[in-house]
């Protein structure tokens, strides 16, 4: 039997065992946050340098005095740094406590810069002055020199005013920026630096850190900013990155190896999804917010990098009542979730970015209300479609980039007019094709599905100043190569003002002519090749017609095509207008003719051809038009082998299947079509299809 | 196709030659009056067959173009005051629950404001589409809107909006 002396003392060892066990845990990975020791009694910090959002991670490391000059260590998980009130190295584990460490030739003075080697496992740390300098102790405690201070150079050869430094992740090299905003590329090995050249901002960087991709962030004390700096630029400069924590007191430490987003673990920041010229992806340096009670609507979303237009998130905090117009008042509202600060940018300009002055609304304070502002739009703003972006976030005077601990961006498409312009928005018309023309297809109507939304620009008087274009590819069950244009009938291209014309593709503006050359009427050629806009799967011989075929890629197109002379909205063509498909140059198009190209066009039943279709393709195989009774793209039974189908703003239309004739999947085609349009006029809608041969 | 047709147009005429030779059944019986008799005693079903025909044999008025919309002539007020600036959206996409409107701007035919003089425009609406919201807003802070509502069975296609 144990006497109770001799249970004490296993006791006592138990519990000394396993204390030692718990201070010896280093961290479970290399974590993508970073770590930020802050105050006078060490405070340790978890940031997330992508919104600069920060959490106390421990205020109780065991010592009554600052860490300081902290580094991981990726070789073995810990952080080191240098503790005051030892006046040593200490280690870091997983409970956050300091264990002090002997080291042989203790300089005898306490450091604020130091951090660990990524090629080895050992900790650097500098003073400036003749007496001290570049140290390195060894961590690996197979080394001889294990805990023993070399003293690599001193600090008089190499004097810089610096107050952290940070390894790269794969040049082995060690970075700093020191109080004037001079870079710095120190090698450790011999002690020798270069400057790099000034980044442009000034103050004392207490913590900087890597990221796996060789992105330098240095962390200014005075107001929490922290900045990028990208090493591989010619001139190296820092660009705001994100609003971070300030305090007079800062030491940063990071595990290089880590990406800064870890998508391993539920997305925490939310993103815009303007086109990313506008700042918005991470790569980007785009808006981002870390998530909080802090927000726009009823709800926030988030992501780890940004969805880019045309993929977009649901935004729900903002209204455009009326549109933006140029010079005057408009009405928007808002609808503020807890507490903060809204500023709306919008690109004026429509250069694909939001300037400073560009501003809409400027620190407008809300909290938990819905309101409706008046907001005055520049004279100057181009009319059309543009983007505008809202933050909303409990920092005031931020900028239209860059990440925030909280709060959340929204980015909007909206539409800037001049007062008194009116604008009509026709109604959304799905356009299919069958591409077999002038043989008859199996009409599942698939070949080409487009999603075609279209407005007007009316002025005071009802002419047609502006008419643009949004669309979207729904569908390409088609093996040839088809182009996709829109002519305006009657409409000359001498009258387009080509200066203002505005062409994208998935948001992105196009160099390419959308205004198409030597026709007789106004053509705008959205593309020459729709399979140039999808990427087909190994599995998939085509775009969203199959089953298993959802293709992850998108093609949408916006144009705006504004006119020298306004049009008497009477003399204009009424929507759909006239869009076809057409045959690309140097394709096969069937066995019925080699290579035809530009000159073989496929239009809506009755509408007339462009002045560059090939006239001597009437007539061929099923084709029954005549030219001189106003009869196109029909066959002899006055069937098409286009429809535009008017769903409305609501109800989208779905396609059929592959190999699935319309008529199958939506039987009332057959009563409208023999009715004249007379009865079965919601044949089209998803309450009177077959949903099993539907795409 | 055409065997296809042929076979079903076989198959249809088949099935009514003998429905037409089972004419002497009993009915009363229950039995089908074109079934045959079935090895292992189940009574067998009868398949209706209806003929399938495709959108290539459909027959379609040449000048028609295939396509179905409303067209609605709509006249706007005009400024119901001097000093103050107004702006009408009609839109298709609304909401009304305890008579709070939440309308989707995205679904607007016409966005544009009140003049002197009334105003006169025509609209091409899907068939889908057959009701409409006009919603009139004071260009002021702190806005609120007169909502006015068409719809095709009582207005038809002709809508003086009225504030």
């Amino acid at each position: 039997m144990l006497s109770f002396t001799k249970i004490q003392q296993y006791l006592f060892i138990g519990l000394f065992l396993f204390q030692c066990s718990l201070l010896a845990a280093p961290f479970e990975s290399c974590p993508s946050k970073a770590f930020l020791m802050q105050q006078q009694v060490a405070q340790l910090y978890g940031v997330n340098l992508v919104t600069g959002e920060y959490n106390l991670l421990s205020d109780d490391l065991g010592t009554t005095d600052k860490i300081n000059a902290v580094g991981f260590n990726f070789h073995d998980n810990f952080i080191y740094g240098w503790g005051y009130e030892w006046g040593t190295l200490v280690q870091i584990g997983s409970d956050y406590q300091a264990t002090p460490l002997t080291l042989t030739n203790n300089p005898g003075i306490n450091f604020f810069v130091g951090d660990v080697a990524l090629n080895e496992n050992s900790y650097y740390f500098y003073k400036k002055g003749a007496s001290y300098g570049l140290y390195k102790v060894s961590l690996d405690e197979q080394s001889s020199d294990y805990l023993d201070v070399i003293n690599i150079i001193d600090g008089s050869s190499l004097s810089l005013t610096i107050y952290d430094l940070a390894f790269h992740p794969s040049n082995n090299l060690a970075y700093t920026v020191d109080k004037n905003g001079e870079l710095y590329q120190i090698n450790a090995t011999t002690g020798e630096s270069s400057a790099l050249g000034n980044v442009g901002e000034s103050g004392t960087f207490g913590a900087v850190y890597f990221d796996i991709d060789g992105n330098f962030y240095i962390s200014r004390n005075s107001d929490g900013y922290v900045f990028i700096i990208n090493l591989s630029d010619e001139t190296p400069s820092a660009q705001f990155f994100a609003y971070g924590p300030s305090a007079s007191q800062n030491d940063g430490a990071r595990c290089a190896f880590a990406p800064v987003v870890d998508e391993s673990m539920p997305a925490t920041t939310d993103y815009g999804d303007a086109p990313d010229s506008y700042g918005t992806t991470l790569f980007s340096n785009g808006a981002r917010h870390g998530l909080s009670d802090i927000y726009l609507g009823d709800t926030i979303t988030a992501e780890h990098n940004a969805n880019i237009y045309p993929n977009t998130d649901q935004d729900d905090g903002i209204v455009f009542i009326t549109p933006l117009l140029a010079g005057s008042d408009s009405l928007i509202q808002v609808q503020a979730t807890g507490a903060g600060y809204l500023n709306i940018w919008g690109d004026w300009n429509r250069d694909g970015e939001f300037s400073e002055d560009e501003k809409l609304l400027s620190d407008k304070y809300m909290s938990n209300t819905t309101e409706v502002f008046l907001v005055n739009t520049p004279l100057s703003a181009l009319n059309g479609f543009t983007w505008t972006r809202a933050r909303f976030t409990s920092i005031p005077a931020i900028v239209a980039s860059g990440g925030v601990a909280d709060g959340e961006v929204e980015d909007y498409r909206v539409i800037v007019n001049n007062p008194g312009n009116s604008q009509i928005q026709d109604t959304p018309h799905y356009l299919a094709f069958e591409d077999r023309w002038p043989e008859q297809g199996d009409y599942d109507m698939n070949d080409v599905v487009i999603l075609q939304n279209s407005s007007l620009l009316l002025t005071e008087s009802f002419e047609v100043k502006q008419i643009e274009f949004h669309g979207e590819l729904k569908a390409m069950g088609a093996a040839y190569h088809n182009g996709f244009a829109i002519q305006l009938d009657n409409i000359s291209p001498s009258n387009v003002d080509s200066n203002l014309v505005r062409f994208e593709i998935n948001g992105v503006l196009q160099d390419t002519n959308v205004i198409e050359a030597d026709t007789e009427f106004l053509v705008i050629k959205i593309t020459e090749d729709l399979r140039d806009h999808v990427q087909l799967t190994a599995e998939c011989d085509y775009y969203k017609s199959e089953q298993n075929c959802g293709n992850g890629s998108q093609m949408t197109f916006n144009v705006t095509v504004p006119f020298i002379t306004p049009i008497a909205l009477a003399n204009f063509p009424e929507a759909p207008y006239n869009p076809f498909v057409f045959a690309q140059d140097g394709t096969y198009h069937g066995d019925l003719f080699f290579h035809p190209g530009r000159g073989l066009e496929i239009h809506l039943k009755n509408k007339m051809p462009t002045s560059k279709a090939d006239l001597s393709l009437f007539g061929i195989a099923d084709d029954a038009t005549q030219i001189s009774n106003g009869y196109y793209y029909q066959t002899s039974s006055g069937m098409p082998w286009a429809l535009a189908i008017s769903a409305g703003s609501e109800e989208e239309w779905k396609h059929p299947l592959e190999m699935v004739d319309i008529i199958h999947a939506y039987p009332d085609f057959q009563n409208f079509v023999e009715s004249n349009g007379n009865t079965a006029t919601l044949w089209f809608s998803q309450s009177n299809a077959i949903s099993s041969k539907l795409y | 196709m055409k065997a296809y047709l042929y076979t079903i147009i076989y198959l249809t005429v088949l099935s009514l030659l003998i429905g037409c030779g089972a004419g002497e059944e009993d009915e009363s019986n229950g039995a089908p009056s074109n079934s045959a008799p079935s090895n292992n005693g189940t009574t067998p079903t009868t398949v209706p067959v209806e003929e399938i025909i495709t959108t290539g044999e459909l027959v379609s008025d040449p000048n028609f173009n295939l396509s179905a919309s409303i067209e609605l002539t709509v006249t706007l007020p005009s400024l119901p005051s001097a000093s103050t600036d107004y702006f009408i959206n009609i839109c298709t996409s609304f909401t009304n629950e305890n008579n709070v409107i939440q309308v989707n701007y995205q679904s607007c035919k016409l966005r544009t404001t009140l003049t002197s003089q009334t105003q006169q425009f025509t609209l091409s609406l899907s068939t889908t589409e057959t009701q409409l919201v006009a919603q009139v807003w004071p260009i002021e802070n702190g806005a609120q809107p007169v909502n006015v509502f068409w719809n095709i069975r009582e207005s038809g296609d002709n809508w003086q909006v009225t504030l």
